[in-house]
């Protein structure tokens, strides 16, 4: 019964994916204690917005993962995926 | 002259330095610090008893490098519990000077020295003994400190002088127990151990010993004193010859109660009477005595025997062979009776002559005597005619041949044949030859393994044997029972199983060692080293090289370790060892392939023991140095290494090692030796400077735990912690996070030190690449995710501990070390420590403006509030933290504070609230927080139950509990579980009661405080935990 997690990011400045990475790599063990699991990214081309999915027991860990390892976020928010048959 | 009043005040304080130091606290010895040089300080205070500067006690005992005088202080605060009482204070130290005042104490070697002060002569032989006892060993025996040429000399000038004052006491007493033989030897051979050149101390010993009838120790005397003289480039000189020749001419005459001596010549102007032949004792045996009995009566049918008896030295051929002698003495036989002399190995027909000059005038009367007289000249001249090899050897024939007859058969014995010259072995097998048709018994007792080394005496035997003439008879060692009845008989208070133990079943050595008053600290008897030390000075160089290098080894070693030690070729190396077997001093073991051991413990503990410390430790310390040099995944051989490197004085080498030993040891589940090893690793690392000290301190404290779980393991834990903090002090913060951690493991877990292996140090990745600020928090954040997710507390709270010492030492304050340190004290029911940590958490994060955390503080405060009933308390904190909430934008905080505070006032009664709880509720289920849904839920479902609402109740618990189930809570779950079975009960519904306590059964790892509620509403239902709920109701 795991939730699927949507993390909004916005930059002032253009992020670099790899700088993001890094970062989220460093307090991969956060993650993993919370069992928050990545599944992808959507990066804008302009390099200021960024969507993050995670698959977590609920929004509120991700919170707390994202704000233990200071990443910037907009909003978070548990999500209902709609997929075409 | 009166005798002045001897003793028996015995002081409180009672240091001893006549022997190893020792200090003895109203009678109970105390343990001395580990430091020699500490022990070298307390010993110069006490011994000169007056004040020093601490500059010169200083340079005394250490090097400029290593901070003197901070290790001084050091010294003085190890030996103040020693020496200081609650009352009296013995050590006076000030900034100037230290003093150690034993004025109200007692030191052994004052006391010896004012007693002697006026002279030895004065005093009693009863205080003399007293005073005689009193040296248990050389002055502050194994106290030496080489490096430090000061000390060296000053201990050196003490020493000699400590010796010179024994040995007066000793002569003295030598002197008046003259008489008494047995009383005085003790203190005669104490006298030479001690002054070992002194001749006439040696010769006093010889004589000794012959009158007491051990002539064979008196010989061994003799010629261990003739190589010392003789390696100093002397020969025994005037005393100690004329006491061996006064010996040797007493061995010629015959027992007290036997026929008066008429051959002995020239009769020595002062000759003591050999009084007694044999010490009296023979235990065991019957097969050899009636062996040897039924070969006399075969002998007496009128044809030669011959019979070998064979055996290691000390292993009791002469006592039998003497027994032989006093039966056939009994019998009427007529007895030729000698023993080979290995110092008289070039003393032609020696065995014979003394043979011959203890028979009986009648026997020599009437035979060839000018023939004769070239053995013994005191029969007169021997004329050219007579003058012959041949007549001599026939005279001698003749004599054997004229008592021979069958009521009366002559007995000839010859003892130590493989040390006898080859005249003799050739007379000998003259004889043989020609007393085949005789009534004749020749009995030879030989060392097996250096009969070998006679080729004279291997020519007669070998002739014996070809010719089938001769019986062998190896005889064997005493068995344990043996040994046993040889100490009771002796009335000593020996263990029988030590002397069989140490001896081996060697009668020599078991006897010496039930009769030998073994002296505190000194394992092996004098004269038992002295005996096994004569064996040891005839092997080669080689072999004796080998010899001490095994010893060194231990009582057991693989030979392949030897091939690295000694600097011989293979062949050579095995020469040796083949010999050493022959000696009967190593034996190959039959089980494992390449390794040897002693032949008998006694022998290893001598040959270790006469290795001078000095050389000793550096052999150790070479083992010890090849062992490292090894690759060693499994640990095996750290074990030895940790032995050696110890005794090598390498305290560093040897702590790792017993590191290595223990972990292996737990691997094994050996939990008593790693136990072991890690108890003396911790004495061994208190010698080292620091860091090395923390941290091997540290490493060791993990084994030990590891063995063994501690009875007071809060106690522990404390002491661990202070040393995890000096760790942190001196830089080793690897080692502060070890030390943490083990911190944690004794407050969490009930003996699962084990867990401490697997752990990662989060921390570590969560600082890496940080600064000291970032990573300190990082490592307080880890701590407190562990907290709030209530996994692995044991290692949260080692991260929080060091993310407190951290900050501590920098002066910049974590929030997230007090709020973690306030969730791990709320998880272990510490409620009122919980509430102190989350205000302080509250007001750093006021003070640094952070309103999250400000948010997370508060919100604890009123979980706390909340658990201990503190309404009020909890209504004014949910106040605050709704207003921080509405100002925070994003995610779940708003709706919480609103939910809090709404549950605050719901509790009060205040049922308008009920409407502003559930739109919180619900805007928390749509932001998606579960955690703090399931908290406000069940905080609700609780008030509901107790107010009977009970519908509404129960579905707020099933949430909750549903919602702790997802997040792998189990203090949400437990919570909710608990409001469950209350409302079962309430109902009355024993199904779903017992389902909710079944459930609860199986939950662990929640908060204690959640456990308190838990065991409350299972009390409430008749149950506890650890009960089977399936009973519930049955009458």
């Amino acid at each position: 019964m795991m939730a699927r997690v949507i993390v909004e990011r916005a930059f002032d400045q253009p992020a670099s994916f790899a700088d993001i990475q890094a970062r989220e790599d460093q307090f991969a063990w956060c993650l993993e204690q919370h069992r928050v699991k990545f599944i992808r990214s959507y990066f804008s081309k302009d390099r200021r917005r960024m969507i993050c999915e995670y698959e977590a027991p609920d929004a509120e860990t991700v919170r707390e993962v994202q704000r233990t390892a200071s990443m910037p976020f907009e909003r978070i928010w548990t999500a209902e995926a709609f997929e075409w048959e | 002259m009166g005798e002045p009043p001897w003793v028996s005040v015995v002081a409180a304080l009672q240091v001893q330095v006549l022997g190893p130091l020792a200090v003895l606290q109203n009678g109970e010895a105390a343990r001395l610090p580990q430091s020699k040089k500490t022990r070298g300080l307390l010993a110069y205070l006490a011994i000169t008893g007056r004040a020093h500067r601490r500059d010169r006690l200083c340079s005394l005992l250490w090097d400029v490098a290593d901070d003197p005088r901070g290790a001084l202080r050091w010294s003085l605060s190890k030996i103040r519990p020693l020496v200081d009482s609650g009352t009296k204070r013995c050590l006076r130290a000030d900034r100037e000077t230290v003093q150690l005042d034993l004025d109200d104490g007692s030191l052994d070697w004052r006391s010896v020295r004012r007693e002697l002060a006026s002279g030895v002569a004065l005093i009693p032989s009863g205080r003399l003994l007293e005073l005689a006892s009193v040296f248990r060993g050389e002055l502050l025996e194994g106290l030496d400190l080489l490096d430090f040429d000061e000390f060296t000399a000053w201990c050196a000038a003490e020493r000699e002088h400590a010796r010179k004052l024994q040995g007066q006491i000793l002569q003295t007493l030598v002197e008046r127990l003259e008489e008494t033989p047995t009383e005085a030897l003790p203190h005669a051979r104490e006298l030479v151990r001690i002054d070992p050149l002194n001749e006439e101390a040696r010769a006093r010993l010889i004589r000794l010993l012959a009158l007491a009838g051990r002539r064979n120790e008196a010989q061994a005397q003799y010629e261990s004193a003739a190589r010392m003289l003789k390696e100093l480039g002397a020969g025994p000189g005037g005393p100690l010859l004329a006491a061996w020749r006064e010996v040797n001419s007493a061995a010629a005459m015959t027992r007290e109660d036997a026929a008066p001596v008429s051959l002995s010549t020239p009769a020595p102007k002062e000759s003591p009477v050999l009084k007694h032949r044999s010490e009296g004792l023979l235990v065991g045996r019957q097969d050899e005595r009636a062996r040897l009995v039924s070969l006399l009566d075969d002998a007496a049918h009128g044809s030669l025997k011959i019979f070998l008896l064979k055996g290691e030295s000390g292993v009791g051929k002469t006592r039998l062979l003497t027994e032989l002698s006093d039966q056939a003495r009994r019998r009427g036989c007529t007895v030729f009776e000698a023993t080979a002399y290995e110092a008289e190995a070039g003393r032609p027909y020696g065995p014979w002559i003394d043979a011959l000059r203890r028979l009986p005038e009648e026997v020599i009367a009437n035979a060839d005597r000018p023939a004769l007289a070239p053995l013994l000249p005191e029969l007169g001249e021997s004329d050219a005619d007579s003058h012959s090899r041949d007549r001599l050897f026939g005279a001698v024939v003749d004599v054997i041949a004229a008592r021979a007859t069958e009521e009366e058969p002559v007995l000839l014995i010859f003892d130590d044949l493989h040390w006898c010259d080859d005249a003799t072995a050739e007379l000998l097998h003259y004889v043989a030859r020609m007393s085949l048709a005789r009534p004749v018994l020749i009995v030879l007792g030989a060392r097996d393994g250096e009969l070998i080394d006679n080729e004279s005496a291997m020519r007669v035997l070998r002739s014996f044997r070809r010719d089938g003439l001769i019986d062998e008879h190896l005889l064997l060692p005493l068995t344990e029972q043996e040994v046993a009845v040889l100490v009771q008989e002796m009335d000593s208070a020996a263990d029988p199983a030590e002397v069989f133990a140490l001896s081996g079943g060697n009668a020599l050595l078991a006897r010496e060692l039930a009769q030998a008053a073994l002296r505190k600290g000194e394992s092996v008897p004098r004269s038992l080293k002295e005996l096994v030390g004569d064996r040891l000075a005839r092997l080669a160089p080689e072999a004796g090289d080998v010899l001490r290098w095994s010893a060194v080894l231990g009582p057991t070693f693989d030979v392949s370790r030897l091939t690295e030690l000694v600097s011989l070729e293979l062949d050579p190396l095995m020469t040796a060892l083949t010999e050493l077997e022959r000696h009967a001093l190593l034996e190959s073991s039959s089980t494992a392939t390449g390794t040897y051991a002693f032949h008998h413990a006694l022998v290893h503990r001598v040959v270790y023991s006469e290795i001078s410390e000095p050389r000793r430790k550096l052999m150790h310390l070479r083992i010890a140095r090849l062992l490292e040099d090894r690759n060693d995944p499994d640990g095996t051989i750290a074990l030895e290494l940790a032995h050696h490197a110890s005794v090598g004085g390498d305290a560093a080498m040897a702590a790792r090692a017993c590191v290595v030993a223990g972990n292996r040891c737990l691997r094994v589940f050996a939990n008593a030796e790693a136990y072991t090893h890690a108890r003396r690793g911790l004495r061994l690392v208190e010698e080292l400077p620091d860091p090395e000290r923390l941290k091997l301190r540290i490493e060791l404290e993990q084994v030990s735990l590891g063995a063994h779980w501690p009875k007071d393991a809060e106690t522990e834990a404390r002491r661990i912690e202070a040393l995890a903090e000096h760790a942190l002090d001196a830089g080793c913060a690897e080692h502060a996070r070890l030390g943490f951690t083990l911190v944690s493991y004794l407050r969490w877990y009930e003996g699962a030190v084990g867990e401490a292996h697997r752990a990662s140090l989060r921390a570590e990745f969560a600082s890496r690449g940080a600064d000291d600020e970032d990573r300190v928090i990082g490592i307080a954040e880890a701590g407190r995710c562990l907290v709030i997710l209530e996994r692995d507390l044991a290692q949260a709270e080692a991260l929080l501990l060091e993310a407190r010492a951290l900050t501590e030492r920098s002066g910049r304050s974590a929030w997230a070390v007090f709020d973690g340190i306030g969730l791990l004290r709320l998880h272990a029911g510490a409620l009122e420590e919980a509430k102190g940590a989350f205000e302080q958490a509250w007001a750093l994060a006021r003070k640094d403006g952070n309103r999250l955390q400000e948010f997370m503080a508060l919100e604890h405060l009123v979980t706390v509030c909340i658990h201990r009933r503190e309404e009020d308390e909890a209504c004014d904190y949910a106040r605050e933290l709704a207003i921080i909430g509405e100002k925070l934008r994003e995610g779940s905080e708003r709706p919480l504070g609103r939910a809090m505070l709404a549950l605050c006032r719901y509790r009060k009664d205040d049922v308008d609230y009920r409407r502003a709880l559930d739109d919180a509720l619900q805007a928390l289920r749509e932001v998606d927080a579960k955690q703090r849904l399931a908290f406000a839920l069940t905080q609700a479902a609780t008030i509901e139950s107790e107010r009977g609402e009970l519908e509404s109740a129960a579905a707020r618990a099933r949430e909750a509990a549903d919602l702790g189930q997802v997040l792998q809570q189990p203090s949400e779950t437990a919570l909710a579980r608990a409001v469950l079975l209350r409302i079962a009960r309430e109902r009355g519904d024993l199904p779903a009661m017992r389902e909710q306590a079944s459930e609860l059964m199986k939950l662990r790892g929640y908060a204690n405080h959640v456990r308190a509620v838990v065991e409350r509403e299972l009390a409430a239902s008749g149950l506890s935990l650890g009960s089977d709920p399936s009973e519930l109701g049955v009458q």
